[in-house]
């Protein structure tokens, strides 16, 4: 058994491409999973698909805790989720960055087999507006299955009767643009490991979990939205602030940070989802939009710990 | 009233709904939250019902709200905020309160889970006459579990389950007018706000709590992904609805009606619907026939409206009239 565990934001098409991955695999005659993490899948928060497919039944229903491929569709993510958790290190894991493989073994850590893939820039050369597909392509041909044909007829499967002809063409071309990128590879070993292949595998028992029900309060400030941001946050000329506070009364993530006195001091960078509302807020023109690199996004302490 | 001063001292002094949530870029419903909880003085007690707001803000292991706070299900959450505020008074009538002094019990709830699925519960709490503030946060459709149609919905909006294409138009049914069927329940006080105006959010929260007994209020919040909009808008498009007579402004204290700000200028329908994605299908030519449905329905529950305001101004004044 093979399992994937895709790590994407709201928007960026982890789940479309689980399920377009599930389709090319179950064309290929396996036995086949893909589901999402349920969850508050805002556009922008961090979200997970999986995948898992073999030549059996598939008994296993959890979400992959062990996976034996990551696939990572937005490098900000490196920073922000522990994104090779339970990853076995005889397996793979594949990055849509502009950053080299070993910059990105620095940043995350891990010893196995690490795959770059420029995809944001193969899908605007495509023609298409989403990486997911792209980074479809690289993994087929990193892991030397499924054929490339068969990931394209999985895509008209899946997308067929959503995507108009055009765009599914894109969508093809998209493929085969990521299938190009990378060198090839071979499968992931199934069996690499002998090792107890119940369906609890890697799963807590019920005894070791926290006790749900009653939890800590305000304790949301410490998950980081900063990195929810696509390239632009909001800066502040103090200059010509006449503290009026409407951005604050109008900032959907408490991000506007006001001192003691309640005077207009900065923002909480690792709160600001990036909305503009404050800019759109104030008075005297006193907030705009700078861009920054999504690699310099502060808010990157790892979620959910 | 209220000033945005007072307003971040509280928050300063103690933020009841803090950043670091789940609810998409530019969401209107934390602005409401921040707006309702800062507006009052005394510690209060949230009960949410299920949506974006509650999903969004308690990611398990943690949560966005530092009050205590209480979610049961979809349906019943003004039940369960009946049952806390009833063991309040109950625990302090018996002087079984750690600290005694007044609260305020808050309830949070979106289109759904008032106009559609909790309405019963609703109907009940305010028919006893708890002492609560209900605000609904009005985002006009589901959109937790996708942007499907609510009760709330306006006419002609497209949403997953009233879609726009070539064999449908959009949602066919007109809204449902909660804020006329919670006034039927003869509570001291209802009214209607918008997330584009604080000062009047702040000051009807503050009127509603100083009430004794239910008080409902009825909050239009954007939502940039079901309305189909940049996030930036959200204001100027809560703004909109207010400006074109879509949301007017108004309140209902002991069922008499009063118009709390009324539009400079009333603007055309149009001003509102172009702007969001889900009513684009009206300005294709061949549903203009439709388009042009919208502007009279507007205009004429504005007309209705201002002459039940102007009606209840004048028994007011009469009522303050001395006796020949
Ligand atoms: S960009 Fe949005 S989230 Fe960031 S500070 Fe401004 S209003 Fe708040
Ligand atoms: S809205 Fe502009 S002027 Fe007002 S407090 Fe914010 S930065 Fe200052």
């Amino acid at each position: 058994m093979i399992e994937i565990r895709w790590h994407g934001r709201g928007g960026q098409g982890a789940k479309t491409v689980s399920q377009l991955w599930a389709a090319a695999l179950l064309e290929a005659g396996k036995w086949v999973q893909a589901f999402p993490e349920y969850g508050p899948e805002r556009s922008g928060a961090p979200v997970q698909a999986y995948n898992r497919s073999d030549d059996s039944a598939i008994r296993r229903r959890a979400a992959v805790t062990s996976p034996d491929v990551v696939v990572v569709l937005d490098p900000s993510l490196l920073a922000e989720v522990d994104v090779t958790a339970g990853l076995d290190p005889g397996g793979l894991l594949l990055v849509n960055t502009e950053e080299s493989v070993s910059a990105v073994r620095e940043r995350v850590g891990f010893e196995g087999r690490i795959v770059c893939v420029p995809g944001d820039r193969l899908a605007i050369g495509a023609g298409a507006t989403k990486a997911n597909v792209v980074v479809a392509g690289a993994l087929a041909k990193a892991l030397g299955d499924p054929p490339v044909a068969t990931l394209k007829e999985g895509a008209r499967i899946a997308l067929g009767g959503k995507l108009s002809p055009a765009a599914l063409a894109t969508t093809v071309a998209a493929i085969e643009a990521g299938y190009g990128a990378v060198s090839a590879g071979r499968c992931v070993p199934v069996s690499r490991t002998p090792r107890a292949d119940g369906p609890t595998r890697g799963l807590k028992r019920y005894r070791d979990l926290a006790v749900g029900a009653v939890v800590a309060a305000g304790t949301a400030g410490r998950t980081r939205t900063g990195g929810w941001r696509t390239g632009q946050r909001p800066d502040v000329e103090l200059r010509r602030c006449i503290n009026c506070l409407l951005c604050w009364v109008y900032c959907p993530d408490s991000a506007v940070e006001l001192s003691d006195e309640v005077v207009f001091v900065g923002f909480d960078y690792d709160l600001c989802k990036g909305c503009a509302l404050c800019v759109e807020a104030c008075p005297t023109g006193a907030i705009a939009m700078v861009a920054e690199s999504p690699a310099l996004r502060p808010g990157l302490a790892p979620q959910g710990k | 009233m209220p000033s945005l001063k007072t307003m971040a001292r509280r928050e300063r002094r103690q933020s009841r709904f803090q950043g670091g949530h789940s609810l998409c870029r530019g969401c209107g419903v934390p602005i409401a939250v921040r707006a309702v909880l800062n507006s009052i003085e005394t510690p209060v007690v949230v009960v949410n019902a299920t949506g974006c707001l509650e999903v969004a803000t308690t990611r398990y292991p943690a949560t966005a709200w530092n009050v205590p706070w209480l979610h049961v299900a979809f349906e019943n959450a003004a039940a369960a905020a009946s049952g806390v505020e009833t063991a309040y008074r109950a625990l302090r009538r018996r002087g079984a309160l750690p600290v005694d002094g007044p609260m305020t019990f808050v309830v949070f709830a979106g289109d759904g889970g008032t106009y559609d699925i909790g309405l019963q519960a609703l109907s009940g709490a305010l028919e006893r006459g708890h002492r609560l503030l209900y605000v609904c946060y009005d985002n006009e459709a589901y959109m937790n579990t996708g942007i499907q149609r609510s009760s709330a919905t306006p006419f002609g909006a497209s949403t997953s389950t009233s879609p726009a294409g070539l064999e449908s138009f959009g949602k066919l049914e007109r809204r449902k007018d909660i804020t006329a069927i919670v006034v039927a329940h003869h509570i001291p006080y209802v009214a209607q706000a918008s997330i584009s105006h604080w000062q009047d959010l702040s000051d009807k929260v503050a009127r509603a709590t100083s009430m004794d007994g239910p008080a409902f209020i009825n909050v239009l919040t954007t939502c940039q992904l079901g309305w189909g909009h940049e996030p930036r808008l959200a204001i100027r498009i809560a703004r909109l609805a207010v400006e074109t007579c879509f949301w007017p402004l108004y309140e209902v204290v002991h069922g008499r009606y009063r118009l709390t700000e009324g539009p400079l200028r009333k603007l055309p329908i149009e001003a509102w619907l172009r702007p969001q994605a889900r009513f684009s299908h009206l300005f294709a030519p061949e549903n203009r026939r439709w388009l042009a449905e919208i502007q009279p329905q507007v205009d004429r529950e504005w007309e209705d409206l201002l002459a039940r305001c102007a009606l209840d101004a004048s028994a007011s004044d009469a009522a303050r009239e001395p006796p020949p």
